[in-house]
């Protein structure tokens, strides 16, 4: 019974979905007054919303669409990103929750390039800072609005009551949801659908751990056993990339998490940086538990088709989808559909606050001095033409020009991590780190990964790029602050910087 | 000697490692190639032709990556903070993560060797510990932030330092 109705109850999931992210955008408007409420939600949030935002926006589209893809793709090698979120959200807050905290509250600073020109005394490395967010939070932003569409367009169809639906549609409704919420509640708003969106994730990663056992009638040994016949590697701990691949990806992924500004921008909104002792273990079992649906589904799926129960895929991305439409309950399947639409619209909502930032606060001081004139209103400006612009860019990288979301993506995880890791969490707990050495490791960093990229540069034995410009850019940042000679800070920086 | 130049050393270390594994001639299989049969599947094949020649690089790899997460991690402690208990818990936790590493190395040989698959619990005995002890290990670190969070991350005298730094500080 329940069966016959499995697309519209995925679909009325959704669209509850949605109708709770406008709700809390209407609510959150009343609540944004300034532009500190806006950027950074007045510093006041208590460590649930906290813990929820950082682990849901740390855990994007690609971890629900990609990661069970990669898992079907080359087994167990891609779980080395996820299994790598303990020791980076503890590197994350050994090295700059504190201090971006303080420093935040010192000087009144709403963005995370506003914190690297208080500690660096410089403008310049602000304006890199910001300038390597706005080209990440580009990219990033439109293969997440992309992923929306997709998604949604899938969802819509399937049901078949409004015949074909376009993508450029579906783009339409699902980015004037996020641009509502965004616009009207500014980082308020995304937090607390924070909450609702890392809650789905965690659930629907537990109750998928139980779909897996059934389906395989408790006999995942049997499974594991099919897969080690096809390809011992594949099920072995390092997958099919081997170990030097995997281990590339551990790095880059672990301590490059400290280097996301859009989740560690999260950690200047505490209200008492004492909660740091909960929302650390938090974000961590809640990140381990959406997590599990990256690993499961892949394995899931791999193990399915290699036993001859399921067809091969025409995508590895279509994994979790198929999985869920095949082999899951229909109400899981909402709450997990669910569950990938919060996954994308947290970590968009997370890009679209930081951008906007860098545009309308960060770019302006760095080049005039002065922020703009109501800044309140020009965030909501600035937000709305983000999204257009990112938008734009999706629809042409669709339907015109792959490689161009390919370029723009390749400003995402790794170009984060490469730009802002030497920056932010070197530069925040070592004093002798200097202006000079932040502005050069930035742009070496910036140079190595667009490089790699454009020229289509294969490294040996699958080393992730990423690896090489993290690895490169924090060594140079070291090697050219000592070289030069040591300047004093503020007084009040040095001071935070004892602590 | 001072942590920073520690750090620095493991990174060039790393860079110099992975010049020479960039030198071992990569089989055809290196970094996994297409199944055999499934399209969108990738497959390693023989996984020990795949695994010789970057076995010892590869586990000197993953120990240079937890000295680095070490380092970082204690560098994040400042100097006069870093008591005996901090340094013997730390050191206790890197022992914990590096003694995970290298079990589940000695686990991969064996498993790569045997043609036993090994399964336990669902998953090849090396692949749980991958899954359970690596993902598990560095909440090692992750105990000595939580518990000592009072002594080493942010004490009462931080917190009033902080005070009288947003007292004086200007308008």
């Amino acid at each position: 019974m329940m069966e016959a109705w499995r697309n519209p109850i995925i679909l009325l999931f959704l669209v509850l979905y949605l109708g709770i992210c406008i709700g809390f955008g209407l609510w959150a408007m009343r609540r944004t007054q300034s532009t500190k409420d806006f950027f950074m939600a007045g510093r006041s949030l208590g460590p649930l919303v906290v813990t929820c935002a950082i682990f849901s926006s740390t855990l994007s589209g690609f971890g629900f669409v990609g990661g069970p893809g990669l898992v079907y793709s080359m087994g167990m090698s891609s779980a080395f990103m996820v299994i790598v979120s303990t020791a980076g959200f503890t590197i994350g807050f050994f090295l700059v929750s504190k201090r971006i905290r303080l420093i935040a509250e010192l000087r009144d600073n709403v963005s995370l390039p506003g914190i690297v020109a208080a500690r660096y005394n410089s403008n310049s490395a602000r304006f890199l800072t910001a300038v390597a967010i706005l080209l990440g939070v580009m990219g990033y932003l439109a293969t997440q609005i992309l992923a929306m569409a997709v998604v949604m367009q899938s969802i819509i169809n399937n049901v078949g009551w409004f015949g074909s639906t376009s993508l450029l549609f579906c783009m339409m409704v699902s980015s004037a949801v996020l641009i509502f919420y965004c616009v009207t509640g500014g980082i308020i708003a995304s937090v607390y659908t924070d909450v609702i969106q890392g809650l789905a994730m965690a659930v629907a990663g537990i109750l998928i751990v139980f779909t897996v056992y059934s389906v395989f009638d408790g006999n995942l040994a049997g499974a594991s056993r099919a897969l080690y016949e096809d390809d011992p590697a594949a099920i072995g701990p390092f997958g099919t990339e081997g170990i030097i691949c995997a281990l590339s990806w551990y790095f880059v992924f672990g301590l490059g998490l400290s280097g996301q500004p859009h989740i560690i921008t999260k950690m200047m909104m505490t209200r008492n940086l004492a909660d740091n002792r909960f929302i650390l273990p938090a974000s961590i079992l809640g990140y381990a538990m959406a997590g599990l649906l990256w690993i499961l589904l892949g394995f899931a799926m791999r193990a399915l088709v290699i036993q001859g129960t399921h067809t091969p895929l025409g995508s590895p991305d279509m994994a979790a989808a198929e999985f869920l439409q095949f082999y899951t309950h229909p109400i899981l399947a909402g709450i997990v559909f669910a569950a990938l639409f919060a996954a994308i619209m947290s970590t968009a909502d997370g890009f679209l606050n930081v951008g906007t930032a860098a545009v309308i606060h960060d770019i302006p001081v760095a080049v005039r001095g002065r922020a703009v004139n109501n800044e309140l209103f020009w965030a909501r400006v600035v937000t709305v033409l983000l999204s257009v612009v990112a938008a734009s860019f999706a629809l042409f990288s669709y339907y015109v020009n792959e490689r161009l979301v390919a370029i723009l993506g390749v400003f995402g995880w790794s170009t984060f991590a490469a730009a802002i890791v030497p920056v932010v969490a070197l530069g925040l707990n070592w004093k002798r780190g200097t202006a000079c050495a932040a502005c050069a490791a930035i742009i070496i960093s910036l140079a190595l990964n667009l490089s790699l990229e454009l020229f289509d540069i294969v490294i040996p034995w699958g080393i992730h790029g990423g690896f090489i410009a993290l690895l490169v850019s924090m060594t140079s940042f070291i090697v050219i602050s000592l070289l030069q000679a040591p300047k004093p800070l503020a007084e009040d920086i040095d001071a935070v910087m004892d602590m | 000697m001072r942590p920073i130049l520690v750090l620095l050393g493991l990174l060039l270390g790393l860079l110099a490692l992975c010049v020479l594994i960039f030198s071992i001639p990569e089989p055809i299989n290196g970094h996994g190639m297409a199944h055999h049969s499934v399209d969108g599947m990738r497959q390693a094949g023989d996984a020990w032709l795949q695994s010789k020649p970057v076995y010892a690089a590869g586990y000197l790899l993953g120990v240079l990556i937890y000295l680095i997460i070490s380092a970082l991690i204690y560098i994040g402690v400042p100097r006069g903070k870093r008591d005996g208990k901090f340094t013997l818990a730390h050191s206790a936790a890197t022992l914990v993560v590096l003694a995970m590493w290298s079990l589940l190395m000695y686990l991969f040989r064996h498993y790569l060797h045997s043609g036993d698959p090994m399964i336990d619990l669902a998953f090849p005995t090396p692949t749980l510990v991958m899954l359970l002890g690596l993902w598990i290990a560095p909440v090692s670190f992750s105990l000595v932030y939580i518990l000592g969070f009072r002594s080493w991350i942010y004490t009462s005298e931080d917190e009033e330092t902080f005070r009288r730094l947003m007292e004086n500080r200007k308008p």
